[in-house]
């Protein structure tokens, strides 16, 4: 099990990594989510040992690694751009870590083989990996993260190079690889629907920090913060209060929301919150609350997002059929899809 | 790498460069300013003042501006021809047009002899042409092939013309690699020894023939001394000017791979255009040396020159041919110094860029010195330094090596230095959290990577040694006689059979080096190419 205790990294006078506290429990694959620049990359390379903390330590198992070097860490890591080495073929680049535990090399071949077999490119191996395209260096550098079986995985954005429809079939070859495998991984990424995929468990990252912490299901529905909401794609934001008899703010007043189990507890409650909606948790209603213009009307496959001028500021609203550019229209929310946030 | 391991790499090439290097040229100095323990400005005054030393330093200078403005301007199209046209045979002629580079002094002054134009400036400026043409090529094509083609076309699609694309866009993201080009030709002409002694004839003479004409022939050291004094001074500042020009445009430019900005010539105008050019380099590269082979055969067109080598002459203890293994062999020692103290420092340097170590300009710029120092200098300072216990080397064959390890070694520092630099970091990380310890990961990633680079570097410092004469000229012995300076010696010889064994031994030479470098050649298409 690893475990990162108030991991601080400073890059001179800027503060990569402020206090982060992460678990991954053996078999779990936790994933960090967050824009660039907010402190992934450093969490990892940390972690691997390549970055010293300013402040903080990692366990594994109880033992603090801190004074352990890189190379004796065995933690895997797959770089962001895969760092494969360019001056060995394809069974040359996965066969490197088995020959840093001088395995015999019959032992050596046969593993590497086997790990090449595994992420489907059994017959590459004197491949040259310049020669491969981005989905196959992909894959030689995860069997190459792979081979010697590390204790943790962990992975720097391992699908951002690719595209789409790359990346989407990806993420199911992986998953199932992981389960397979039952590997223990820390994973980052700033593509959600990434990270939905694959994690057990989901940290949301801003700015060094950790804003939120949870199962993919969880922090997909309650985000506990204003950025986690915005950056999870609840565009509509908008400032309540809380009133014992319901949440008021400029779409009315709305029934409590919250986990069943706090719904007295929220109840009892009074003061400001914010209230937040995705665009399809709010429709287009002559008779809504909040009356705007439209400014904008993009077409996004299965509906149309429309964006609209309020005295709130600007909303998002999912729309079936579109609204002209600059007609007047109202906004309601459907009240089960709101979330109220109290940070 | 460890802390020894670190203080070693740089001990070495430091050491290696005060006793061949720093020690020989503060003796010249001393002796040129300091000639009997107290300092003394009347040599140096009288170099200063003398009205034919001074026609022979100004003759110097703007021989060698001139030589290097022609070179330039005929390389240019070169450049853009071998870089951004994709044709049939490319590498085979940007291989054979670096040929005349490596090509020892002597042997393109012998070649041009050959031809029938010596004794003239434009002998004199044609084989410096000749010489420092694939300079121009190599460099501004090499950043050309990488140069981002989108830029230019934007040009295009504003509404440039493209004489304007070509001045307003390429031309300035040209400008370094033209400035560094125009520097090294520079230096080269500045410096040039082989050619002026045999085409100049004694109408001509530059700094570096006149040092050597008062330390062999009129015994008059500290004349030499003051004219390597200025000679030295001249190409400090004119290094300095370049480094100045070079540094004042450091932004990046949007490399490309290379090759992926080079099309097939469309249209009548581009394949005249190449056809021009290609014909230019065949007429002007092939020429002088196609002429040496076939006077090498003589008038009765036989092996007779090539047979009379292997036999003793007047002026040689050894027959003539003896020395090309002489050659050969002090090559492959030069080779491994130049290897050794050359890769030391490439390493120790981009260890020292890499953590931003302090005085890692300083030895940048010592490592680069021996590059703007003439060989005659060398050469020279081999002769009044180390001719003393500890070292005395006059008499040992050693010597001779060492001056030439010490000419290739900025070569190979300057091939191995960007490879070492380019080595994407994250290389040593992923290798580390693979397991490797941090000296496994310099034997796995660094050494193997540098490999490759130090092969070339291998090539080019033996193609050097093969070649080297103005430093050779002053420390060699009878019984050490290099192939350039035995042509140096059939060449002075009269008669047409001496004549005639000149250009077969520089035939035999020019094999040698040509064979050398297109090996380098063959390694760098395959190979080096991509990191």
């Amino acid at each position: 099990m690893l475990e990162i205790e108030q991991l601080t990294v400073c890059y001179g006078d800027t503060i990569a990594l402020d206090r982060v506290d992460v678990t991954v429990a053996d078999h779990e694959i936790v994933c960090v989510l967050g824009p660039s620049g907010s402190g992934k990359s450093t969490l990892l390379r940390a972690t691997a040992g390549l970055e010293p903390p300013t402040h903080g330590r990692v366990r594994w198992d109880g033992d603090d690694l801190s004074e352990l070097p890189p190379h004796r860490r065995r933690f895997g890591l797959m770089f962001q751009d895969h760092a494969l080495f360019p001056h060995r073929d394809v069974l040359g680049n996965v066969a490197f870590g088995l020959r840093m535990q001088r395995l015999s090399s019959t032992a050596v071949d046969s593993r590497a083989r086997e790990a090449l077999a595994r992420v489907g490119l059994a017959g590459f191996e004197h491949r040259r990996v310049r020669e491969l395209s981005g989905g196959e260096q992909q894959r030689v550098a995860l069997a190459r993260a792979l081979a010697p079986e590390p204790r943790l995985l962990m992975l720097d954005e391992p699908l951002g190079s690719l595209d789409r429809e790359l990346r989407e079939r990806l993420v199911g070859e992986l998953r199932a690889l992981f389960v397979t495998l039952a590997v223990t991984a820390l994973f980052v990424t700033h593509d959600q629907d990434e990270a939905f995929a694959l994690a057990d468990r989901i940290v949301i990252m801003r700015a060094g920090k950790i804003e939120q912490v949870g199962a993919p299901e969880d922090v997909w529905r309650n985000p506990a913060t204003e950025f986690a909401a915005r950056f999870l794609g609840f565009a509509n934001v908008v400032d309540a209060t809380l009133e014992p008899d319901g949440i008021h703010s400029a779409w009315g007043v709305i029934p409590h929301r919250g986990p069943a189990r706090d719904e007295a507890a929220v109840r009892a409650t009074t003061g400001a919150v914010r209230l937040a909606a995705r665009p399809d948790g709010v429709r287009l209603d002559p008779e809504g609350p909040i009356p705007g213009r439209v400014t904008a009307v993009t077409f996004r496959r299965d509906h149309f997002l429309v964006q609209v001028e309020t005295e709130l500021g600007f909303l998002e609203v999912a729309a079936t059929t579109p609204p002209t550019l600059g007609a007047i229209v109202g906004l309601a929310l459907d009240p089960t899809a709101a979330v109220t946030l109290y940070a | 790498m460890t802390r020894a391991g670190r203080v070693a790499l740089v001990a070495l090439p430091v050491a290696f460069l005060a006793v061949f290097f720093a020690w020989p040229v503060i003796a010249i100095l001393g002796r040129g300013l300091v000639p009997h323990g107290a300092l003394n400005l009347d040599p140096l005054g009288q170099v200063l003042t003398d009205p034919s030393l001074r026609h022979v330093f100004w003759f110097t200078v703007w021989q060698a501006l001139l030589s290097t403005v022609i070179t330039v301007v005929l390389g240019l199209p070169g450049a853009f021809v071998l870089s951004r046209y994709r044709f049939r045979g490319r590498t085979v002629v940007r291989a054979l047009v670096t040929v005349p580079f490596v090509l020892p002094t002597v042997v393109v002054g012998a070649a041009f002899r050959a031809l029938g134009v010596s004794g003239s400036l434009a002998a004199i400026l044609l084989a410096h042409v000749f010489f420092n043409y694939a300079v121009v090529v190599r460099t501004v094509g090499g950043l050309w092939s990488h140069l981002d083609p989108r830029p230019e076309e934007a040009a295009q699609v504003l509404g440039a013309n493209r004489w304007r694309t070509f001045v307003g866009v390429t031309l300035p993201a040209l400008r370094p690699a033209i400035i560094a080009a125009a520097s090294i030709v520079f230096l080269f002409c500045f410096t040039s020894f082989g050619v002026i002694l045999i085409l100049g004839g004694p109408r001509y003479a530059t700094l570096e023939t006149e040092i050597y004409r008062q330390t062999a022939q009129l015994l008059d050291l500290p004349v030499a001394a003051a004219l390597a004094v200025v000679q030295l001074a001249a190409v400090l500042a004119a290094l300095a000017a370049g480094g100045r020009a070079r540094g004042r445009r450091t932004e990046a430019l949007g490399l490309r791979a290379a090759g992926e900005a080079s099309v097939r010539p469309r249209g009548a105008r581009a394949h005249a255009f190449l056809a021009a050019n290609l014909g230019f380099m065949l007429v002007f590269l092939g020429t002088p040396l196609a002429v040496l082979v076939i006077r090498s055969f003589g008038a009765g067109f036989g092996f007779d020159a090539y047979r009379a080598l292997t036999r003793t002459s007047s002026g040689f203890l050894e027959p003539p041919i003896r020395s090309v293994w002489t050659s050969l062999r002090y090559a492959a020692i030069a080779t491994v110094i130049a290897l050794v103290v050359g890769g030391a420092a490439a390493f120790a340097l981009a260890g020292a860029h890499r953590s931003r170590r302090r005085g890692r300009g300083l030895l940048d710029a010592l490592i680069m010195l021996p590059l703007g120092v003439s060989a005659v200098t060398v050469g020279f300072g081999f002769l009044i330094a180390l001719d003393s216990p500890p070292l005395d080397l006059r008499t040992s064959p050693a010597i001779i090596p060492i001056a030439h390890a010490l000419i290739a070694i900025p070569f190979v520092v300057r091939v191995m230095l960007p490879v070492l630099q380019s080595i994407d970091p994250r290389l040593r990380e992923a290798a580390a959290v693979l397991g490797a310890a941090p000296r496994r990961v310099w034997l796995e990633v660094d050494l193997r990577i540098a490999a490759r680079a130090a092969l070339v570097a291998a090539g080019f410092a033996f193609a050097i040694s093969l070649g080297e004469f103005g430093a050779t000229l002053f420390i060699v012995r009878p019984e050490t006689t290099t192939l350039p300076v035995a042509i140096y010696r059939l060449l002075g010889r009269p008669g047409a059979a001496s004549y005639d064994q000149a250009m077969a031994a520089s035939t035999i030479l020019m094999v040698l080096t040509a064979a050398s470098v297109l090996l380098i050649e063959r390694l760098r298409v395959r190979d080096v190419g991509e990191f």
